[in-house]
């Protein structure tokens, strides 16, 4: 945020500067100028170099505003966070460009990207550290004129990197409908409604064939332990929060598990819901497993393992819950 | 006789002792509830029990009609709440019954008490109907065991503290109760039990909002138990005498009215109704039919019938034809909506999912022998078993996606847990002919000794009755109908044990013992062996004395000595289970939020009990019908304490009119003035913790005001206007222009850096305060000791029609009436 | 509740009968502040009149430190006149707060002041949104002004622009070529906005505003104020009734002017007077009741959509007693937030008494429940203000209110009797049609 504030200081002084030093060319030929840039991208985005920028875009009197991404596509930069925004951006572009073709071109807003690789000095001029950062550049005269023309930044949070969430904060910005063009996934949907129909098949078939009160009952059990481990070990919670899957210290080197009780990570779960399995396990074998034992000796010792491994792996837990919870006064073997 | 004790047989005895046990365990179970009471005072707690409270008192002063239609003219002023009609009564009809049960007694108790009190008493009772449950699930052990859990069991404590008078204080007792009859009417398909399961879900209809859990865990039972191909007529007969009579019972209670017959969260049980009837007319379409050609037939409807119902329930639901369901509802399945779409849901900590330190903080070891419980359960798949299964599976999934439902997961847990134990008590306790551990073992395997013995029997003796059932039901309906006459069957075995012990000496009095025995109850055992060797000894004189009896052979002790280990280790995780119960009970679930604690350095308790005062200078300095503006958490204790007018309280149902108060208190000041006159307010009140450092104070769920608001009035409030520069939520000199214009930001540090000098800083948010916060349009009138709470009223319209401001700036600074 | 409202109507009623004897409908003590002991004699003639007129005057300096508006937070007079313009600190210490508070607490208040006026005074009228001109501006008018004498600077202009308000001024200022009323002092701005303000007079098109003649008149001195915008005398109502008037002139209470033949002015003094003494435009609410028509009686609570009956009485003050008021204009509201129902409520001449009038309208309540206000809200210029409140609960029928047998439900009665009937039926063919071998079969049967 602060960043993009800066930023955009810089980009206002950049433009009086321009003033002084590039007189504006009118804006109906700049507006030309970008609107072929676009028309040579499919989804409407028109790819700005320096020039292009300081000439149509950081201009005071124009009568179109411009959305610019500034980003870093290429694989350099390993930015993953720009290239969703970037199919974002693109899809709304893509639906700028169907519905301005249809009905409403009146407003004319226009879209472009600034990638790192084209206009290296020029991030640098901005002193523009992050990026993806979406800028627009309202218009200053015209009918959809805005009463304060400075360029503004859009906050890029989980929302608005979404392509709906994009064109409605853009739409209520510019105060008209904006909708995104979202490709539609017909394989996704196909898969979903082939897995369900194989799923109802698997049951129909696991009804019919499989005998669930012999053979379907352990697999059963299986699922249903698996299923109420999970959920008594914090699975929801992940996947509400979306949690790291591991920690990591200021060293660099992962922690397991959260210092707070209010926190967990994505292996954690795992780890306790591993402790209650096995715990159950001990308990299971030792009501079943023992006495089927016939040699009384071998029975001893099974389940004196058993027990052991038992305690351990409660007072595993139990450390681990000390260590989350600090000032929790009982222990067992383990600190 | 020799197997006498006490003039009592060894059965007499086992039902002395569990009877004795119960009541310890109830004892226990109150007792461990009573930190806070012993603690504090006995006081409501929190803020719901408060209107539960008022609202009792109202019911116990004007009689239950008046309660019936009674609109309630000071909560959500001006638009008022028809209390009779959005209320689950079951709680307060409860305790004014016990009130005037009691005064009919002439023991002048004070209704606050009974409502204090209440929870805990119905704790005890959830131990009976847990050790009900697990007795009709496994055996007397695992019940004792259950209830022995649930007595203590955090995760129940946690809403059942001494104070805490909330619905679900007597809501799991119904739930628990409930689930006891139905599973009993199953198995018996009695009608009674059937009517009886009802009754008692009409109680808990009337007691909670989460009698949707029962009504929705039943039909499902019997969905799986149809698609496992066990139906019989004993579910038939209980299932529909239960939703036929809980359904009608349920819609008498105002607030669900006609609910059961649109809303989904009720559909399944009607689909499953309808279902059910098909069934049963296929089956007697069956006994016409030639059986092969009939399976097919049967199978292909069911699913079809399935798959038709659940379509059509989807549609109706898009179509709109079906009520849409309720958000909280849809918070649990669609785990993402709440955050979106329902801040007001989002916004309540008890509505948060649930990371697995709390499932490990409120039910410790309990929580790892839930699967083994499970595990066991599938050992032995009685009907019974299958509702365990399916309740544990759904209770874990809400329990994970919202806090607070780890309540309603917490009795299955200690059900489970009870079995577990129960297991390896049998295995481990049981010091009877030790070579002969395997047979043990092997009827393990088919659960308590009786049943297998007796099940040849049982079928016996069931033949005649079966062959019908068998005819119309599918195979294993056969085995449970084995199971409940084994049952009959054990207790006549119990019967012929008391002739055989009067008669000692004949043949067949060893075997009679021995069923005897292992039909009674572990923690017994050592009874149960005294009294199976006592029935042995004369026994022994015709027989030759079995090599592994003799008494403390070295070889006995050698066999022993594993069972004493594992015992010794059980006891040990049982005694670290009752302390973390009580250390977690009275360091987390015992402090009524209305006063608090605080430590100072010399270990002191130092009570901080600024509510009260804030709530009782209100009481006395007010107008009776003074309107109080506050944020909706405060609206119940500020009926119940400070009995003034309030805008918006803890029932949330409109969310307009929160949004407004959210609004007010988050705009500038002239705007919140006028929205202020609009609504009459009188007066505001803040809860502000930046004095003392009290973290739960209204500018930490500022944000949450901001945006329920914003959800309302998109385009007057906008949640990040209230974020600086830097895009953090600040106070003081950082926070945003609009921040610091907003009246809850001026009300809350009004004149506080006259009281914390000029570097004064926020103790809760460590921030550096405002230089001067100037106030026209509202004057101070109240700020308790601790500054926790603030009163504000809201100025009149000036004389002459002038702004406050102006005002303000011609007569200069305003001498404050705070009192310190 | 309604009962000890209705005891303080008794109460409020007695007190006033009481005090009828007085010119005032709220008292008779009246403090006139002029600068000089002598300066008495330039107002004897108002000063005379309200003796007259039985008003107990107090005449006092206005610089004379024992002059207090206040004695122990009670007024210790009813009306207050300034006469002293060039005053800056008045009696001992009063601050511009006092007479604030003097008029807050129902006192009645007119300020004079000249050209010459301190800021005192500007400070005090700005309170009223009344602004002056700079010290030392005078209102003038070459074409209408005093014609006579060696009047030749146009100071003492003469206007006939009236705000038309019967309330306030007598018919004859009403109609077009109304006699003028001789002006010599400074005009203002008033802030035409505030429903509290009357221009009561304002200049003609002719008239502006300037600097003394023979005082430098630069063009910045020179103000915008000209015609219709120059306010001259302005009258002021507060909320809580207490009336104010300011005028720019000490000279129109002065003999001299009020003397002034073929001049209204002594007419116009003799009604801004009344008028601000609360003799004549005071509106007072006697009683008002609501109740159900079917019983007549008032309940704690009423019902959705119940049928009841508003009642308020009121009466007018003028000519030394209270008569019956009697508008069309009198409205009733029931509000819960926005208003539900806006109805007139009628002059019923059967229920007037000799000092009452009775306005009465039935009144369906709404079909919404919730905490309603009931509320006449009366506020006309120059009358003052009647403002009724009661908060009134409607409660939703009881659950044995509402209609029962409804014939649309008919079938269904019909359908769960049936049922019944066959239930019984079906039973007894059971009991009755097995033989003892089939009892299996029929029990069986039964429970499909």
């Amino acid at each position: 945020m602060r960043i993009l504030g800066h930023a955009l200081h810089r980009i206002l002084q950049l433009s009086l500067l321009l003033l002084l030093l590039v007189g504006h060319s009118s804006s109906a030929q700049s507006l030309k100028q970008l609107q072929t840039q676009a028309n040579k991208d499919r989804d409407g985005v028109a790819r700005l170099d320096p020039d292009l920028f300081m000439k149509h875009v950081i201009t005071e009197h124009k009568d179109y505003s411009v959305v610019v991404q500034l980003t870093a596509l290429s694989p350099v930069y390993k930015c993953d966070a720009c290239k969703t925004v970037d199919k974002a951006f693109r899809a709304v572009s893509r639906g700028w460009k169907k519905q301005s073709s249809s009905k409403d071109a009146a407003q004319r807003i226009v879209f472009g990207t600034l990638d790192m690789d084209d206009g290296e000095e020029l991030f640098r001029q901005m002193s523009i550290e992050g990026v993806p950062q979406l800028v627009i550049f309202p218009a200053s005269k015209g009918p959809h004129a805005f009463e304060n023309p400075s360029p503004r930044g859009l906050t890029l949070g989980a929302k608005t990197s979404s392509p709906e969430g994009m064109a409605s904060r853009l739409g209520e910005l510019f105060g008209i409908e904006i909708k995104a063009d979202v490709p539609v996934n017909y394989s996704k949907h196909l898969m979903n409604i082939a897995t369900v129909a194989a799923g109802l098949y698997a049951v129909f078939l696991v009804y019919k064939y499989v005998d669930l009160r012999s053979l379907g009952r352990n697999i059963w059990a299986i699922c249903t332990i698996l299923f109420v481990l999970l959920m008594t070990s914090g699975f929801m919670w992940n996947r509400i929060n979306e949690p790291p899957y591991v920690g990591q210290t200021r060293s660099g080197d992962p922690v397991l598990f959260a210092p707070t009780n209010s926190q967990q990570y994505g292996i954690e779960t795992q780890i306790v819901a591993a402790t209650y399995a096995v715990c159950a396990l001990c308990i299971v074998a030792l009501v079943r497993h023992v006495p089927r034992i016939q040699n009384s000796d071998q029975r001893t010792f099974v389940t004196f393992m058993f027990t052991v491994a038992l305690i351990l792996t409660f007072s595993y837990l139990n450390s681990v819950f000390r260590m989350k919870m600090p000032g929790y006064p009982f222990k067992l073997l383990l600190p | 006789m020799a197997n006498k004790v006490l003039g009592l047989t060894a059965v007499d005895q086992t039902s002395l002792l569990r009877i004795a046990i119960l009541g310890l365990i109830s004892i226990v179970a109150i007792g461990s509830r009573l930190y806070s009471v012993i603690r504090f005072e006995s006081v409501i707690h929190e803020f719901d029990p408060w209107f539960n409270y008022r609202t009792t008192r109202y019911l116990v002063n004007n009689g239950f009609d008046k309660f019936w239609n009674w609109f309630d003219e000071t909560a959500w002023y001006p638009l008022g709440r028809v209390v009779g009609g959005t209320v689950y009564p079951g709680i307060m009809v409860t305790s004014a019954t016990i009130y005037n049960a009691l005064h009919m007694l002439n023991i002048p108790v004070d209704v606050r008490n009974v409502c204090v009190f209440l929870a805990p008493v119905f704790s005890a009772f959830t131990a009976i109907a847990t050790y009900k449950l697990g007795k009709e699930v496994k055996n007397a052990t695992a019940g004792l065991l259950a209830a022995a859990f649930i007595g203590v069991a955090p995760g129940y404590i946690s809403r059942s503290v001494a104070g805490s008078y909330d619905n679900e204080g007597i809501a799991i007792f119904l739930l628990v109760f409930t689930f006891f009859l139905w599973l009993r009417s199953v198995r018996l398909g009695s009608a009674m039990y059937g009517a009886l399961t009802a009754v008692f879900y009409f109680y808990m209809v009337s007691a909670w909002g989460g009698y949707v859990f029962i009504i929705n865990l039943i039909p499902l039972h019997v969905f799986a138990l149809l698609v496992m191909g066990r139906y019989s007529n004993r579910l038939y007969v209980a299932y529909s005498t239960f939703y036929v009579i809980g359904t009608l019972a349920s819609m008498q209670i105002p607030f669900v009215g006609f609910q059961p017959t649109f809303t989904s969260e009720h559909m399944a049980a009607l689909g499953t109704f309808g279902l059910l009837q098909l069934v049963a007319f296929a089956n007697f379409v069956r006994t016409l039919l030639p059986d092969q050609h009939f399976q097919i037939l049967l199978r292909g409807a069911v699913f079809s019938l399935f798959v038709v119902g659940v379509g059509g329930l989807v549609l109706l639901t898009m179509t709109g034809v079906i009520a849409p369901w309720t958000g909280r509802f849809y918070s649990l399945w669609d785990t993402g909506y709440a955050k979106i779409h329902i801040p007001i849901i989002a916004s309540v900590s008890e509505h948060q999912p649930t990371a697995w330190p709390n499932f490990f903080f409120d039910l410790n070891m309990l929580i790892w022998l839930l699967p083994a419980g499970i595990y066991f359960s599938f050992r032995e798949l009685t009907d019974n078993h299958v509702f365990l299964i399916l309740y544990s599976i759904f209770a874990a999934y809400f329990a994970g996606v919202m806090v607070r439902l780890i309540l309603t997961l917490t009795p299955i847990v200690c059900v489970m847990a009870g079995i577990s134990m129960a297991n390896i008590f049998e295995t481990f306790l049981n010091v009877r002919n030790l070579p002969a551990v395997e047979t043990d073992a092997s009827t393990d395997t088919t659960g308590s000794g009786a049943a297998a013995i007796s099940v040849s029997v049982a079928e016996a003796k069931e033949k005649k009755k079966t062959v019908d059932t068998q005819s119309t039901s599918s195979g294993l309906s056969a085995h449970t109908e084995a199971g409940s006459g084994s049952k009959k069957s054990g207790k006549k075995a119990k019967g012929s044990n008391k002739t055989a012990s009067k008669a000692s000496g004949t043949t067949g009095s060893k075997d009679a013992a021995n069923e005897d025995a292992s039909t009674l109850d572990a923690p017994l055992t050592a009874v149960t062996t005294s009294a199976a060797a006592a029935v042995r000894k004369p026994a022994s004189k015709n027989q030759p004395p079995n090599p592994a009896m003799p008494a403390f052979s070295p070889k006995r002790l050698y066999a022993l000595f594993p069972k004493i280990v594992v015992m010794a280790n059980f006891l040990y995780f049982l005694c670290m289970f009752q302390w973390h119960c009580s250390w977690v009970t009275s360091s987390a679930y015992s402090s009524p939020s209305v006063v608090l604690a605080s430590r100072s350095p010399d270990g002191s308790t130092h009570i901080i009990d600024d509510f009260r005062e804030a709530y009782y200078w209100l009481r006395k300095n007010t107008k009776p019908d003074a309107k109080v503006l506050s944020w909706w958490d405060y609206g119940y204790q500020l009926a119940g304490m400070a009995d003034r007018v309030t805008l918006v309280d803890n029932n949330t149902w409109n969310n307009t009119h929160i949004a407004t108060v959210g609004k007010i208190l988050a705009s500038d000041e002239n705007t919140a003035y006028e929205l202020a006159r609009r609504h009459d307010v009188d007066y505001v009140l803040v809860v502000f913790g930046g004095m003392i450092g009290y973290s739960g104070d209204d500018i930490n769920k500022f944000l949450w005001m901001i945006r329920i608001a914003q959800g309302v009035y998109p385009d007057d409030v906008k949640e990040s206007d209230f974020f600086n520069s830097q895009g953090q939520y600040a106070i003081g000199e950082s926070a945003s222009k609009t921040m610091l214009n907003s009246l809850m930001h001026k009300l809350c540090y009004y004149r506080f850096n006259e009281v914390m000098g000029p570097q004064a800083f926020d103790r809760v948010r460590k921030q550096k305060l405002p230089s001067s916060v100037t106030l026209d349009n509202f004057e101070e009138a109240y700020t308790t000791e601790n500054w926790m709470v603030r009163i504000y009223k809201v100025k009149d319209l000036d004389n002459l029609g002038r702004s406050h401001r102006a005002v303000s700036v011609l007569e200069g600074p305003k001498t404050s009436r705070t009192m310190f | 509740m309604r009962v000890f409202a209705s005891c303080v109507y008794l109460v409020l009623g007695g007190a006033l009968l009481s005090i009828t004897e007085a010119k005032s409908a709220t008292g008779d003590r009246v403090l006139v502040l002029v600068p000089k002991a002598e300066s008495s004699k330039e107002y004897s003639q108002v000063i005379a009149s309200l003796d007259k007129r039985g008003f107990d005057v107090t005449l006092a300096q206005a610089t004379n430190t024992s002059v207090s508006l206040h004695n122990y937070d009670r007024r210790s007079y009813d009306h207050a006149i300034l006469l002293s313009p060039t005053t800056k600190k008045f009696g001992a210490a009063l601050t511009v707060n006092d007479f604030i508070r003097f008029v807050d607490d129902g006192g009645n208040l007119i300020v004079a002041v000249s050209s010459e006026l301190s800021d005192f005074h500007r400070k005090l009228s700005a309170q009223f949104g009344v602004e002056f001109e700079k010290r030392g501006m005078l209102a003038i008018d070459h074409i209408n002004n005093l014609k006579e004498g060696n009047a030749s600077d146009h100071t003492v202009i003469a206007s006939n622009r009236f705000t038309d308000i019967p309330a306030v001024l007598s018919p004859q200022f009403v109609k077009a070529d109304a006699d003028p009323v001789y002006f010599k002092g400074i005009g203002h701005k008033y802030d035409a906005k505030s429903p509290f303000l009357i221009p009561l007079l304002a200049g003609k098109r002719t008239t502006y505003s300037r600097l003394e003649s023979g005082k430098s008149n630069t063009a910045q001195d020179d103000s915008s104020l000209s015609g219709s915008s120059l306010g001259l005398v302005s009258v002021f109502q507060a909320r809580g009734n207490a009336r104010v008037a300011i005028s720019g002139s000490t000279d129109i209470f002065s003999n001299a002017l009020i003397k002034k033949g073929g001049s209204g002015n002594h007419r116009f003094v003799d009604d801004i007077l009344q008028w601000t003494l609360q003799e004549k435009a005071v509106l007072r609410e006697v009683g008002h009741r609501h109740y159900l028509t079917s019983t007549g009686e008032q309940p704690e609570h009423y019902r959705i959509n119940n049928e009841i009956l508003y009642e308020i009485d009121l009466s007018e003050y003028h000519n030394n007693a209270w008569h019956p008021y009697s508008a069309n204009d009198v409205q009733f509201e029931a509000i819960m937030l926005d208003p539900y129902i806006r109805a007139t409520l009628n002059r019923t001449q059967s229920a007037d008494t000799k000092s009452t009038a009775a306005y009465r309208g039935n009144i369906k309540l709404p079909d919404r429940y919730g905490t309603f206000t009931f509320r006449v809200n009366y506020k006309r210029t120059g009358l003052s203000n009647i403002d009724i409140k009661d908060t009134v609960g409607i409660w939703p029928l009881r659950h044995d209110e509402y209609p029962r047998f409804l014939s649309a439900a008919y079938p269904y009665y019909a359908g769960s009797f049936a049922m019944v009937v066959g239930f019984l039926a079906l039973c007894m063919a059971w009991l009755w049609n097995a033989e003892p071998s089939k009892k299996k079969n029929a029990a069986k049967a039964k429970s499909e």
